[in-house]
């Protein structure tokens, strides 16, 4: 019996696949108009939450513009409000989907979600984008991912259990004017994992409305003012800070030599003691200067580390905090230094030698990264959420 | 000097065409080591070794695509040279992990050697087609070029667990359909 040798072997594949992956990698647009603008446009856009809810005459006023919404945009019925859709449960091919948080918010969708499979099968969840619309139109995606309460070795093991608890989320840019009562059509859909044409076997629509207006009540947008920290590589800008129930975001203007080659993080604790935990995440403008630091939508952990059950839960701000106290880690890249390097003048080579001797130094563990390789850099900055 | 020139250099056994190569070649092939041997002195031995096995092997070989030709040698090279170092020990680096995951993805076969190889290898090509255009880029950055998962989440715009999350699944998929369509064990 021979074994087949996957690391050697894919080194032979089609050189098509090489030369599309050499090429740069560009996210998919649809509109000419800058993501930044329209991300700016879009900063008051709703988050929905299930506290609001509780209120019975929130309630029936919800029902009737619900119900009012979803004629004028064809549906004639089955339209919720907020508050009903949430723990309600939607079964398909024997799949049950239970939605436990939905959350739209500056230009993200995100679903909690719980799943109950009947089968062995082995599945996955994921928003279907080509279904799934606000106001009637389908949103402009550009990314996508699942979170799952497990590390990626947990998954390696397949530990991945017949009921399990997911957030989805989908990255969009969205539409100018979402209007007061934006009325949402969610569809989740399961897959099996083995089938790459993706054709679903379960789907579960959600639909719903909700008032941008009492929802806006549920989320923070500040914009920040005189928030910055000063460190080597240049001045770190802190631009804005948004909260809702399940992520929050800080954007910030980076300096270009903080950027690629290094990790950075921002960490500390609410005022009321919460620690939390920014980890830099995506872009937002097309120099790709500005960036989101996010939380993470599980508890923040690096990977391979040990989780006790009881940490594995959302790792945000408290809403009723007053401030953020937080201190910017950096933990280096050291390849890219090296591999900017051309090879031909002295300072470049000084630099990739600089940086070898930080290898040397601290390991080689630099890239998986082990704890104590991050380095606290700058002063602390503090965010008032109010 | 264009990929046809070099290569004349070494059909006509012109030393010369070496160091054209490694001139034109050198950062790409640099890149590809770094990912997996993180460390200046065995990149630049890797790279040493890969202008002279092509030197060994142009004649009578003639690559259509002379890049992915030095590529494919620096890698199988590179991951040589790491397994050799690291024979028996496991140390938790970001190379250690790229070949762990590779390895989830080796499997044993029974029948005749080379037609198991190229059924394998067909299989692979087959997978990458029929994978969505992001999906193969990814798997196709961290397996081929090596990227660390950081580099591909910028790449990408997404963030590092969605990057796992995504290879996870696509290995998953790929080993499915190797064992399925290979009879393999």
């Amino acid at each position: 019996m021979n074994k087949f040798d996957f690391s050697k072997e894919f080194g032979n594949i089609d050189s098509k696949y090489i030369h599309e992956a050499e090429e740069k990698w560009v996210v998919r647009k649809k509109s000419k108009t800058s993501y930044y603008c329209r991300a700016a446009a879009a900063c008051a856009a709703l988050v929905l939450v299930s506290v609001l809810f509780f209120n019975p005459t929130v309630q029936a006023k919800m029902k009737a513009l619900a119900l009012s919404i979803g004629e004028s945009f064809g549906f004639s019925s089955g339209v919720d409000s907020y508050s009903e859709i949430l723990n309600s449960s939607r079964t398909d091919n024997g799949i049950t989907v239970t939605l436990k948080e939905v959350v739209l918010d500056d230009g993200v969708l995100l679903a909690a979600i719980h799943e109950k499979i009947s089968s062995t099968e082995d599945l996955y969840f994921e928003i279907d984008t080509a279904e799934t619309t606000i106001n009637g139109e389908n949103m402009d995606s550009y990314g996508s991912g699942t979170y799952l309460p497990y590390t990626i070795r947990d998954l390696q093991n397949s530990c991945i259990e017949e009921e399990a608890d997911e957030i989805l989320e989908n990255r969009f840019r969205t539409p100018s004017e979402l209007g007061e009562n934006p009325s949402v059509h969610l569809v989740i859909q399961a897959c099996r994992t083995d089938e790459l044409d993706k054709e679903a076997v379960g789907r579960f629509s959600f639909d719903f409305t909700v008032s941008r207006a009492e929802m806006k009540k549920q989320t923070l947008h500040k914009t920040l003012a005189d928030t910055s920290i000063i460190t080597e590589a240049g001045t770190v800008i802190f631009k804005e800070f948004s909260l809702n129930p399940l992520q929050s975001a800080i954007t910030a203007e980076l300096p270009e030599r903080l950027l690629g080659g290094y990790e950075l993080q921002l960490r500390g604790n609410d005022s009321k003691g919460n620690k939390v935990w920014y980890r830099l995440s995506d872009a937002v403008s097309e120099d790709f200067l500005t960036w989101n630091f996010r939380t993470d939508l599980w508890g923040a952990y690096e990977d391979g580390e040990i989780i006790d059950e009881n940490a594995k839960r959302l790792a945000i701000p408290d809403m009723d905090s007053e401030y953020l106290e937080l201190q910017l880690y950096v933990r280096p890249i050291m390849d890219k230094k090296f591999l900017n390097a051309s090879g031909d003048s002295s300072e470049e080579l000084q630099d990739a030698a600089e940086t070898e001797e930080y290898a040397e130094e601290y390991g080689t563990e630099y890239i998986s990264g082990s704890e104590e390789e991050w380095e606290a850099v700058g002063e602390k900055i503090r965010i008032e959420m109010r | 000097m264009t990929d046809e020139e070099i290569i004349a250099l070494f059909l006509a056994r012109e030393q010369s065409g070496i160091g054209e190569l490694a001139k034109k070649y050198s950062f790409y092939c640099q890149k590809i080591a770094w990912n997996l041997l993180g460390n200046k002195e065995d990149t630049e031995e890797c790279l040493n070794d890969t202008w002279y096995t092509v030197w060994s092997r142009i004649p009578p070989t003639v690559p259509p695509v002379l890049s992915h030709f030095c590529g494919r040698i620096t890698r199988n090279l590179s991951i040589d040279r790491l397994r050799q170092k690291y024979a028996g020990k496991r140390p938790d680096t970001h190379m250690v992990d790229v070949l762990g995951e590779m390895e989830q993805l080796n499997v044993s076969y029974t029948i005749d050697d080379q037609l198991a190889e190229k059924e394998l290898l067909k299989s692979i090509n087959d997978f990458l087609g029929q994978m969505r255009a992001e999906d193969r880029d990814i798997f196709v950055r961290r397996y081929w070029f090596m990227d660390s998962i950081a580099e591909i989440a910028g790449r990408h715009q997404m963030s590092e667990g969605s990057v796992k999350m995504n290879l996870y699944r696509s290995r998953k998929k790929l080993l499915k359909k190797l064992e399925k369509e290979g009879n393999f064990l």
